[in-house]
């Protein structure tokens, strides 16, 4: 939400406000130092070679994987295991740990990333020589698996082509427990018994200076470090890709620059490192709110992707290299656990990541809404004197938020009720027309007894303790002194959804002045500590199990918002959807709700990079996004908000927030025209949420983005990899390319295919010149585009909230491709229960196909809508379903076809009569309005238009 | 036969709808079809187009005005008419129809399909009775209170008028005064001002003069650091109590520490906790030890208090007084001794001259009679002069203020129109809101006191009424601005908006910083309660 220190922003350009001196560089992390000095030795010395092998196992040829001893030649007596396995769908997953080692690395990452076990692969033929073992699987059984013994390599063949190879550098390195002890032994002993030139036989390798093995000074604070050195270094090479996409979250390109060498875009690897970065920069490759460790890597040819599942502190260093990309992955701390995704399509390595991290869950239908948000309304009169004005106005909104100043001396849950007299009320006069309140629930309890929810959490002894392991961690927040409930502690479950409750139970304290609609807004869960090192906890704090905050620090979030997420949905039986915004997030939080980019600024950088982050959080699985709508800081320009409205609006998550220092601004406030301009956009996204929700199905189903990006819709155009400033929407066709920049008057939007391309609004159709369609741009349009071959279901008709549209009559636009064909789909449900699960849905296809006449034309065009669900049998499916029923009454009231050649002789209703139609065509392109069909959408029907 | 049209039949059908349903009284004669031949139509009221009468409120949007849906939701930015009867028409936007929900505005329930809503007309039409009683009620009392205050004001222009009146008659006295005087004073100064000249090159009164000089720079410097302190001070006791506590921002804390080091205050938070008790003793010491003073130096109190007048001092005066202390007890006045150079023929007259002038000084009290040289006399008479024209000058802006005020009185931009404003003159309204008190002086100064001490904050002086509405009008009055409040440290200068409504008492209601530093006060005022009459017609319609 923000961070403190907010003043800079008015004395200083912006640019200036961001603190690096707040947050590590990678030379100012010890084990980033050491990682990377470790890649330059590897290139300095010609006879580099991992020291790293393997026993060669002892398999039969059809079991899906091995597990074997590991050798160091460097230390010897120091045990590793390696265990290769393969899953279902041709995953390949690779662990390896010390074995019986002074200490345990953390090994839990995957279990609270990972939706379970993955399955085991029937389908692999294993066969082992002297030199390497070798698993050919897949459908076509062109997927090689292929593990050098010695040195350690393994890599991915597709084809016979390299996909991936983990260790073909030799930077694999997992550094052993030891005691300080034992390493000053190592350098005594070495230092006087062996000769000068032997100094330390690991020094090749390791390096000879211990560099902050034992503790680390960073600005005034020490991490103890008291487990010593731990850190895991390993490169991942994907030959033959020349693109890499993902591992957010960064305010970068989609498609991901060097690190290192001579095409390095930035001096520092990309870092994951969960951070509250007070008003970051546009463009750097700094860690910020969330950490997904998944990387796409992508040519024409071939998808892969990598999904390393560890929990700590990471850096990545890429180097774009001839022929493919290199990439080094150096962490603090935990297993080597890495998976390999085959791919080979996007889509496929989607799907292939949704299998084992989950997919986002179908949203509550109102939370796909407009989200109005601001730090602070400061009072319940307040709230309805914002509602009233968006009504005044009939400006659509489903959600009004509340910041942190609702509560008491920041007290989570505990109203402040000079302002806010009468929570429940405010919250049900907003109610009263369908919308909903999303209120701020933060991770930091104030350390007051007076404060039930800190009490209870301090008896039942879950809070966070400090590296002593003893009593309660204290750090500083928006409270002053506070807590941190340890989520990894499940001791802290019950506890925590018990407090959502909005009755009391067992006496114990619970939310009762909140309504069972309430959304939740879990910000500052890096976590965020004011006065921690680079705003966080200290590493070496301690949490359940014993493990140091190093170990979990990227999940921490994540636990978090799940049992939020837990908590909300079990307010009430049978639960309902619940809605729980993040800012900290890691792979699997998808699964948990919806995130946004953070605090960022008020300006057009930012707007820009805010579209890219949104689709690389997509590439990491996690596409129920958005950025703050005008910016979290300062005060834009009317042309800037206009702008950012349309960027929202075609965001997953659309909210626009602003900072406690800012202006009101409200869209209310705006004067005209860019008041009716805003208006206008609320409502074309209202009017599309038909598009949106039937997008979220399909992402709930196989992963694949919602906002797609050029690789994703067309894999093998080379030109597109690297565009990123416009996407399609899920599967509709929609195109759309936000302006980002002031003064705009026209955009060249990229099409790489040849194929018809019609403005959405001016319905007049575009065929790509050299790959281009220019369109105009000026404040009032929108460059939205509708592909050829499309359907667009959408409803036309303003509300106050999604959910008073219910009833409401759909519009189809019927775009047809070059062939005179189109088609699409549409999803309902009642958008609230999981009434879906048991079949309560109406899902329909339409389709337009066209046949020849007699002549060289179209003879006749069918338009035709068909059940979906019944084809792929969701839950007990009837089409007569209780949802179906309910949504009886909705009708198609409109059908406006694009692309129509001529004047048609007759429209008629299938078994019906002629139906009222207009056509207007306009330099041959001709568009039919056909009204009111006269039938429902829960219905097969089918028009049938006859041209000759 | 197939299925879909048996369901299409049963598609609810909005073709059975009046074609005026949702149609404004002033517009259903509009609605009305053309026959063409065995074809009914319909144009839509823009003209644009001709549509089938029976398209008229069928749930499809035809027209580009949306003429042709006056009773539905499908043509967007419409307005509908619900009638009410038995209760007051409304219009409620076209997105409130058929949305499933009952609009408060329609009790008729005509803004729904038929069944979905019941027609509460009857008892929304009472509710709406007894709520306008009581407003009315509540008016009638309010307006019984600002006839009050509009008999206060015709008091206070009876007052101002008769003030004005003896103001003008005293004025003319003072001139007559001031005439006189000033002739005495400047045939006496003919006679001195050499002698003064001369004693003026006083190596001892040009010094005077540097020291004079030197001290009026000094109080001048003095005052403008005092001033830059209270400004640093109160930058920085804003800091103290606004700024987040955390550290992050070292920076931050460190100001605060050292600021509260420097002014002897407690620690912000140690007073948050409560016990600042002992604080409070530290700061007292501090105080205390501040003030201990160097022997024979003036302290701050002194210096406030008493260097204006010493640099006042009248040093024409000083320097003849210091003459006739230092100078032979037996000179001779100029002016009684003049007669010694006079011709005999002026004699006589010279002495009548002589005898006003001394008569004139020592009804003043000034005059010493013999003793008195001739510069101390005219600067007697000079002073006797100046003392005469400051009272005028008084005199004549009591009556330039009174003038003002009569003018005010029944400005609409002023007091309001009947001077119902005059009476709150000043008048401090205030509302406890737990950690600070909010003050609004009408027509004066807002501000903000922070309950558990220290200072307080100017919030703005009133420097308008609502600028969106126009004098006279009573939305005009419905708001004051108070604005160039206390300039906060990270924003603007503090600034208030108050909106007043309708009350039997002058009071605040609420109080919300909807943006940093600007406030928006709520209250209520008899002031605004207009009689019932003057809008009796309106209520009517």
């Amino acid at each position: 939400m923000r961070s403190p220190g907010t003043f800079l922003l008015l004395l200083l350009p912006a640019v200036l406000a961001f603190k690096p001196s707040d947050f590590k560089t990678c030379s100012q992390s010890g084990f980033c130092r050491r990682g990377r000095a470790l890649a330059e030795r590897s290139q300095e010395l010609s006879s580099w070679h991992s020291p790293y092998s393997i026993e060669p196992p002892e398999l039969s040829p059809h079991q899906p994987g091995f597990t074997t001893n590991v050798h160091s030649s460097v230390y010897p007596n120091v045990k590793f295991v390696l265990d290769v396995i393969i899953h279902e769908e041709g995953i390949v997953r690779v662990r390896m740990d010390e074995e019986n080692g002074l200490r345990k690395r953390y090994n839990e990452a995957t279990q609270w990333a990972l939706i379970g076990e993955p399955l085991l692969s029937d389908d692999v033929f294993w066969t082992v020589d002297s030199k390497k073992a070798k698993a050919v699987y897949g459908p076509k059984k062109d997927m090689e698996l292929v593990i050098d013994f010695n040195p350690l390599k393994i890599t991915l063949f597709r084809g016979g082509v390299e996909q991936v190879v983990l260790n073909g550098r030799g930077l694999l390195h997992m550094e052993h427990f030891r005691t300080k002890e034992d390493s000053k032994l190592v350098e005594h002993i070495e230092g006087e018994g062996q000769s000068v030139l032997q100094v330390n036989s690991a020094a090749w390798f390791e390096g000879d200076t211990q560099d902050a093995f034992w503790d680390e000074t960073f600005s005034s604070w020490t991490d103890t470090k008291p487990k010593g050195p731990e850190s895991l270094s390993l490169d991942i090479t994907f030959p033959n890709h020349a693109h890499v996409y993902g591992i957010p979250q960064h305010a970068t390109n989609l498609s991901l620059p060097s690190t290192t060498g001579p095409t390095a875009r930035y001096t520092d690897p990309f870092r994951l490192y969960n951070s509250d970065v007070f008003e970051y920069l546009a463009d750097s490759p700094t860690s910020l709110y969330g950490s997904i460790p998944l990387m796409h890597a992508h040519s024409a040819t071939s998808t892969v992707a990598v999904f390393n599942a560890i929990a700590s502190e990471t850096w990545i260093d890429i180097a774009h290299v001839k022929g493919g990309v290199e990439t080094h992955w150096i962490s603090e701390s935990g297993i080597l656990d890495v998976f390999l995704l085959p791919g080979p399509t996007p889509t496929d390595v989607f799907t292939q990541y949704a299998h084992l991290t989950g997919t986002a869950p179908l949203p509550a239908h109102w939370s796909l809404g407009y989200h109005q948000c601001r730090w602070n309304y400061v009072s319940s009169d307040d709230v309805r004197g914002v509602q009233d004005r968006f009504d005044e106005d009939d400006f659509p909104v489903d959600v009004f938020w509340l910041d942190i100043e609702y509560a008491e001396d920041h007290k989570y849950f505990m109203w402040n009720k000079k302002t806010f007299p009468d929570p429940v009320e405010m919250t049900k006069d907003v109610e009263a027309v369908e919308r909903k309140m999303v209120i701020i629930v933060d991770p930091h309890l104030k350390r007051s007894n007076d404060y039930p929810v800190y009490k209870r959490a301090s008896e039942l002894e879950v809070l966070v303790k400090p590296k002593n392991g003893e009593g309660e961690y204290e750090g500083w927040c928006w409270p002053g002194s506070s807590s941190w409930i340890d989520f990894f502690h499940p001791g802290s479950w019950d506890f925590w959804i018990s407090l959502f409750k909005t009755d009391t139970i067992d006496g114990q304290w619970s939310w009762t002045e909140s309504t069972n609609n309430v959304g939740i807004w879990n910000d500052m869960n890096e976590p965020s500590v004011f006065n921690g090192p680079e705003i966080t906890m200290p590493k070496d704090n301690i949490h359940y199990g014993g493990w140091e905050h190093r170990d979990v620090h990227n999940i921490n979030g994540m636990l978090f918002a799940n049992l939020t997420f837990q908590a909300a949905e079990a307010r009430t039986d049978p639960p309902r959807r619940p809605f729980v915004l993040t800012r900290a997030f890691y792979a699997g939080s998808q699964r948990f709700g919806a995130m946004w980019t953070g605090d960022n600024l008020g300006t057009w950088e930012h707007m820009a990079v805010g579209i890219k982050m949104v689709l690389a959080n997509g590439v990491g699985g996690m596409p129920f996004a958005g950025s703050d709508v005008g910016g979290f800081f300062g005060n834009p320009e009317p042309e800037m908000l206009v702008r950012w409205y349309v960027v929202g609006a075609f965001s997953p998550f659309f909210r626009a927030h602003a900072h406690i220092d800012t202006k009101r601004r409200e869209p209310y406030l705006l004067e005209e025209p860019y008041k009716s301009l805003v208006r206008d956009i609320l409502r074309l996204r209202y009017s599309m949420l038909p598009v949106w929700y039937t997008a979220f199905r399909e992402t709930s189903e196989n992963g694949v983005p919602i906002l797609r990006p050029q690789y994703i819709m067309f894999p093998e155009d080379e030109a597109g990899f690297g565009i990123d400033d416009q996407f399609y929407v899920g599967s509709s066709g929609l195109l759309v390319k936000p302006v980002t920049e002031k003064g705009v008057k026209e955009v060249s939007v990229y099409i790489a295919e040849d194929q018809v391309y019609y403005d959405y609004f001016t319905n007049q159709p575009h065929r790509p010149k050299n790959r281009q369609i220019t369109l105009p741009a000026n404040l009032d349009q929108i460059p939205l585009l509708i592909r050829g071959g499309s359907i667009i279901p959408t409803r036309e008709r303003p509300r106050r909230s999604s959910p008073l549209m219910k009833h409401d009559p759909f519009t189809l636009r019927i775009a047809l491709d070059t062939s005179g064909n189109a088609r699409g789909e549409v999803y309902l449900d009642d958008g609230e229960t999981y009434g879906y699960g048991r079949g309560d849905v109406v899902w329909r296809g339409f389709g337009a196909e066209s046949t020849k006449g007699k002549g060289k034309g179209t003879g006749t065009m069918r338009i035709s809508s068909v059940d979906l669900a019944v084809r792929t049998q969701v839950g007990a499916y009837d089409p007569k379903n209780e949802f179906a029923r309910s949504v009886g009454d909705v009708r198609v009231e409109k059908l406006v076809v694009l692309g129509l050649g001529k004047k048609p002789l007759s429209v008629i209703l299938e078994g019906g009569s002629e139906l009222e139609w207009e056509f207007a065509s306009k330099d041959g392109a001709g568009v039919l309005v056909i009204k009111d069909p006269a039938v429902r959408v829960v219905d097969d029907w089918a028009v049938v238009v006859k041209l000759e | 036969m197939h299925p879909w049209l048996l369901l299409a039949l049963a598609l609810p059908s909005l073709a059975a709808l009046d074609k005026t349903h949702g149609v404004p009284p002033s517009l259903v004669s509009k609605y009305v079809p053309s026959t063409k031949g065995s074809r009914q139509t319909w144009t839509c009221l823009d003209g644009s187009k001709e549509i089938a009468w029976s398209a008229v409120n069928d749930d499809y949007c035809d027209c580009q005005d949306g003429s042709d849906e006056p009773g539905s939701s499908a043509c967007p930015n419409n307005k509908f008419y619900c009638r009410n009867e038995g209760h007051i028409g409304a219009t409620i936007q076209s997105s409130h129809v058929n949305d499933g929900l009952c609009e408060q505005e329609c009790c008729d329930g005509s803004d729904e399909l038929p069944g979905v809503c019941p027609n509460t007309c009857q008892e929304v039409g009472a509710e709406y009775k007894k709520k306008t009683e009581a407003e009315r009620k509540l008016r009638k009392t309010g307006s019984k209170i600002r006839s009050s205050y509009i008999a206060y004001a015709h008091k206070e222009k009876t007052r101002l008028e008769t003030l004005i009146a003896d103001l003008v008659k005293e004025i003319e006295t003072r001139e007559k005064e001031v005439e006189r005087l000033r002739d005495i004073a400047e045939r006496a100064e003919s006679l001195s001002a050499a002698e003064l000249e001369h004693k003026k090159q006083s190596p001892l009164y040009q010094s005077l003069l540097v020291h004079n000089t030197a001290l009026k720079s000094l109080q001048k410097e003095h005052k403008k650091h005092l001033e830059r302190e209270k400004a640093l001070g109160d930058i920085l006791t804003s800091l103290r109590t606004g700024y987040n506590p955390n550290y992050q921002d070292m920076a931050v804390l460190e100001a605060v520490r050292g600021w509260e080091a420097l002014a002897g205050l407690p620690h912000i938070n140690d007073v948050r906790k409560g016990d600042d008790g002992e604080a409070d003793a530290t700061a007292e010491k501090q105080k205390t030890e501040d003030d201990v003073e160097d022997e024979g130096l003036w302290n701050a109190a002194k210096i406030e208090k008493e260097l204006d007048q010493l640099i006042k001092t009248d040093h024409v005066t000083l320097l003849l007084e210091h003459d006739q202390l230092v100078g032979p007890a037996s000179a001779q006045s100029l002016l009684l001794d003049i007669s010694a150079y006079l011709p005999d023929a002026l004699l006589p007259s010279y002495y009548s001259f002589r005898d006003s002038v001394l008569s004139a000084l020592s009804v003043f009290g000034i005059g010493r009679g013999g003793t008195s040289d001739t510069s101390a006399e005219s600067n007697r008479a000079r002073v006797a002069l100046s003392d005469a024209e400051h009272s005028l000058k008084l005199t004549q802006d009591e009556q330039r203020t009174a003038n003002e005020d009569l003018m005010d009185l029944f400005d609409p931009d002023g007091f309001g129109p009947e001077g119902e404003w005059k009476k709150l003159d000043g008048t401090c309204l205030s509302k406890d809101t737990g950690e600070y008190t909010y003050e609004v002086c009408l027509f004066d100064e807002a501000r903000q006191i922070l309950n558990s001490g220290g200072s307080g904050f100017s919030l703005g002086k009133f420097s308008s009424w609502n600028k969106a509405a126009r004098p006279g009008e009573l939305e005009y009055y419905t708001r004051q601005h108070y604005t160039q409040g206390a300039k906060c440290w990270n924003g603007p200068h503090r600034s208030v908006e108050l909106v007043l409504t309708c009350g039997t008492e002058n009071t605040l209601l609420t109080v919300a910083e909807l943006e940093k530093c600007e406030y928006q006060i709520t209250g209520t005022s008899p002031a605004l309660c207009r009689p019932l009459e003057d809008e009796h017609t309106k209520d009517e319609l």
